[in-house]
């Protein structure tokens, strides 16, 4: 056992955690708010609290990224930060609440950018542009997405998935077609040009990664981070990178080949299959921008130039903030800063890129729906 | 093996009982009971406002402090819905329809200490099973797939043919109904919205707690001053309340079977993920009407029997539901999911390597939810007396804070001001239905049952078709589907075997 645990705790680092606590539950909001108005380094943004919106609900990957940094952009703006969890309509929903705020620089939030994707691509009148309603801040952190088998299925590198598909169709579990997971499966095994079969109705990436240690299906679309833990433990095996250089020097990770890249799987089945290497290669650094668009700080449109640029400072100073690192290291988190025009670029680039994909997933919904 | 996790129990309980450790579960207990009283705030979102404040914390503490919020807001939501016909939190829905009658018929008592103890015991027989499948836990959910939750979903269905006993056309009807609002949202595997009338507020689908409040708590509020009771006992004294502690308690162990059977069912349904206790609670209410079909049968209108099964179900939920987080690092519940966040923004990965390297730390969690539990409910038999007197509070003063507790309620669960509408709706459908004698609790059923029913209908029924599961060899599934069949023919069976009996 590990010693520390063994320790009891402190009478009086349980008095200080009480009263802490009890204090931060009965401090007025108003209160709090004066405690935060001390001179910001942004002159613009006004006095008081800031909501930070997290699109979903507490516990999630992306409420665990919004209370990592929280603290650290906190202490760098001089202002508190109140953490809102507006989650629904598959973060849809929170998206909307921050696109409709006031550009003030009083409401910030995160954005799910592949899911705002999603929607422009399967024309979704009700989800906003990841580009045109938001001012950008900057990318929190990727999203890399893999593709995954159970620990002890007899597929353990893309040649056997390869091999396998031309025996049979490969079974693929995903949550929803309205999700990055459905695009994943469903063009990447075009792409490949693998023989598939998609069951959708798996809930989140706990209920996939269940379907695959079942063996109820043979592959699983995941983002790493939120199954990292399962391909320590040996419950999940990664076969694929689907990204277009290697995600993480992660151990687990170094002989799993990416599909994109000029040596990407793509490239070689094009390659083997006699397909168009030029358009594949494009569309598999697409499918790799699209689903590694991340988790994007933003602020309402139309914020001023002026807080804009000194938020951004801000956020990317706070992320590189060593005690901020060490707190997402030790939280399996990975941050991965992107400045505001660079992340803007790789998502007009992705959302022109997928295109092509629109009719490949609405084919492949159709054929589940019968 | 065995002596190693004795070893770890020991351990876990030396650290949880020593002092001032010991403050952390109690503090946490308090908190959890204080919140938990309110409708709309649940143990989640007391996890979700405590986490921002634990970050210094170590993972000792963590434990200490949030196996209490995970459990015991469970029985003190119960509290107002046997009060107040005001569910504390959706899984505390089922308990309103027999808790209630009950505190209107002066046994609020009786009531409030047969939840007190059917949660304890409930609670602690969830836990008994954790530990004792330990080492076995990833088999155990290994065990459980779409075929089997969609049989436990049939099953809870079935259910429905006895819950409208006495007006089955219009049971059936209310059913439809339910099942047809569960369909409002978005579709579970094309994403694409269904009766949403292009809202986005109606793409996640009608909140549950939004409708239980509206069904149970407003139009209970309408009907209270519609007929002008004068307190919800109709009785101004309080000797004149007949209910007794003693006799709650001995309730459950007077209906020892149907505690043990409940408690198995909200055990395993804990431990899949994303059910949660609301369906927990439901499919054992289900089951105790349908198994308990003496002549001495009052449910839906004051049977001890309809408390006791879903409170029993609804705590030993919170066991079964660290089976998958213990065994795979996967929550089984909305609590659970913070918890692990809790652990992983501490470096601690729940899973497997949690189980080998910290057991004791495992069992702190353990230990803690196991006293938070048995503290809530010891509280609730100490004050059970007191709060049964609000019952002869006069209803003129009772029904303003009645009305601010159900709003606060609707609204708090997601923050959305449309909640209020739905609550506001189904409180004048639930006071249409109760005064032409529309049964609600078929309705709540099919509610709660068919997003369960139909998400694992279609993957039953796609990966039979791929041939990747054969339902026909999974022992579980077809016990089920049994035993569902069992229950539906067994009065046709018994009909048909006095008929006999008569003629000869």
């Amino acid at each position: 056992m590990v010693a520390r645990e063994k320790e009891r705790v402190s009478r009086r680092s349980f008095c200080r955690h009480l009263l802490a606590a009890a204090g931060a539950l009965a401090l007025p909001a108003r209160e709090r708010a004066a405690a935060g108005s001390e001179a910001s380094p942004c002159p613009e943004l006004a006095p008081g609290v800031v909501r930070w919106i997290v699109p979903a609900p507490p516990g999630g990957g992306y409420d665990q990224y919004a209370r990592l940094i929280q603290p650290f952009y906190e202490r760098r703006l001089q202002r508190t930060i109140v953490i809102e969890n507006i989650s629904g309509a598959g973060t849809i929903l929170g998206a909307c609440r921050l696109r409709d705020a006031r550009p003030d620089g009083r409401t910030l939030g995160l954005l799910n950018a592949g899911a705002l994707l999603m929607g422009q691509l399967i024309r979704d009148s009700a989800a906003p542009h990841p580009i045109d309603d938001f001012t950008l801040l900057g990318r929190i952190s990727r999203t890399p997405q893999i593709w995954a088998t159970a620990g002890d299925s007899p597929l353990k590198t893309m040649a056997d998935v390869v091999a396998e598909a031309r025996r049979r169709p490969l079974v693929f579990g995903i949550t929803e077609f309205g999700a990055n997971n459905a695009l994943n499966a469903a063009v990447g095994a075009r792409l490949l040009d693998l023989r598939h079969e998609i069951v959708p109705g798996y809930q989140g990436s706990r209920g996939l990664t269940l379907a695959a240690i079942r063996g109820e299906v043979d592959v699983v679309p995941l983002t790493l981070t939120a199954r990292i833990a399962a391909i320590e433990a040996g419950d999940l095996q990664p076969l694929l990178q689907m990204a277009s250089e290697p995600i993480t020097d992660h151990p687990r990770l170094a002989p799993v080949p990416c599909i994109g890249g000029a040596e990407g799987v793509a490239v070689a089945r094009a390659r083997a299959t006699g397909r168009d290497l030029e358009q594949t290669r494009a569309d598999a650094e697409a499918l790799a921008l699209l689903l590694n668009s991340g988790r994007l700080a933003a602020a309402p449109h139309g914020l001023p130039s002026g807080l804009t640029a000194c938020l951004r400072r801000q956020l990317a100073a706070a992320l590189a903030d060593p005690a901020c690192s060490e707190a997402a290291t030790a939280a399996h988190l990975v941050l991965e800063f992107g400045d505001a025009p660079f992340v803007r670029a790789d998502l007009e680039q992705a959302l022109a890129g997928a295109e092509r994909f629109v009719p490949w997933l609405e084919a492949a919904r159709r054929k589940v729906r019968g | 093996m065995l002596a190693e996790v004795l070893q770890a129990a020991g351990e876990g309980l030396t650290l949880v009982f020593g002092w001032p450790n010991i403050l952390y579960p109690v503090a946490g207990t308090l908190l959890a009971m204080t919140f938990a009283l309110m409708p709309g705030i649940s143990g989640i979102t007391l996890i979700a406002l405590a986490l921002p404040f634990t970050f210094a914390w170590e993972p000792l503490e963590i434990m200490l402090f949030f196996g209490p919020l995970i459990g015991s807001g469970t029985f003190a939501g119960s509290i107002t819905a046997i009060l107040f016909n005001i569910p504390g939190s959706a899984p505390n829905a089922a308990t309103v329809i027999d808790g209630y009658p009950l505190a209107q018929r002066g046994e609020a008592k009786t009531a409030l200490a047969c939840a007190a103890a059917a949660s304890a015991l409930g609670s602690t027989f969830g836990i008994l099973i954790l530990i004792l499948l330990i080492p076995l836990l990833r088999a155990t959910i290994l065990l459980f797939g779409a075929p089997e939750f969609l049989m436990l979903a049939v099953w809870g269905l079935s259910t429905i043919a006895v819950l409208a006993r006495g007006s089955l056309v219009k049971g059936l009807a209310a059913a439809g109904i339910g099942l047809l609002l569960a369909f409002v949202g978005t579709d579970p595997r094309s994403a694409e919205p269904r009766f949403t009338f292009g809202s986005l507020y109606l793409r996640d689908g009608v909140s549950t707690t939004a409708v239980f409040l509206g069904i149970f708590a407003l139009a209970e509020i309408f009907d209270l001053v519609l007929t002008g009771r004068t307190t919800i006992s109709d009785r101004v004294h309080p000797d004149r309340l007949t209910g007794s502690v003693r006799r709650g308690l001995a309730s459950v162990f007077r209906h020892f079977g149907l505690f043990l059977r409940c408690s198995v069912l909200g055990t395993v349904i804990g431990m899949i993920p994303g059910i949660g206790g609301t369906v927990a609670s439901f499919v054992a209410y289900g089951h105790a009407t349908q198994s308990c079909r003496d002549p001495q049968a009052t449910f839906g209108r004051g049977d001890i029997r309809g408390v006791l099964a879903p409170e029993a179900a609804n705590d030993a939920k919170d066991g079964g539901s660290l089976v998958p987080v213990l065994a795979l690092g996967i929550p089984g519940s909305a609590s659970t999911a913070l918890l692990i966040a809790a652990l992983t923004l501490h470096g601690i990965v729940p899973g497997q390597a949690l189980m080998t390297e910290q057991l004791p730390l495992v069992f702190v969690l353990i230990w803690a939810l196991f006293l938070s539990n048995w503290l809530t409910s010891l509280a609730g038999l100490a004050v059970a007396q007191p709060l049964a007197r609000l019952t002869v509070v006069p209803v003129r003063v009772l029904v303003p804070l009645l009305l601010g507790l159900t709003t606060a309620g609707a609204f708090l669960t997601r923050g959305r001001i449309a909640d209020l509408g739905v609550a506001f709706v189904f409180g004048l459908l639930g006071l249409a239905m109760k005064r032409h004698g529309w049964p609600r609790v078929p309705f709540l059923v099919a509610l709660v049952l068919a997003p369960l029913f139909e998400v694992n209908l279609h993957l039953t029924w796609r990966l039979q078709q791929l041939g990747r599961i054969n339902v026909w060899t999974r022992p579980i599934a077809v016990g089920l589907l049994l035993l569902t069949l069992g229950s539906l023919l067994l009065p046709w069976v018994q009909a048909w075997h006095r008929r006999r009996r008569g003629a000869g």
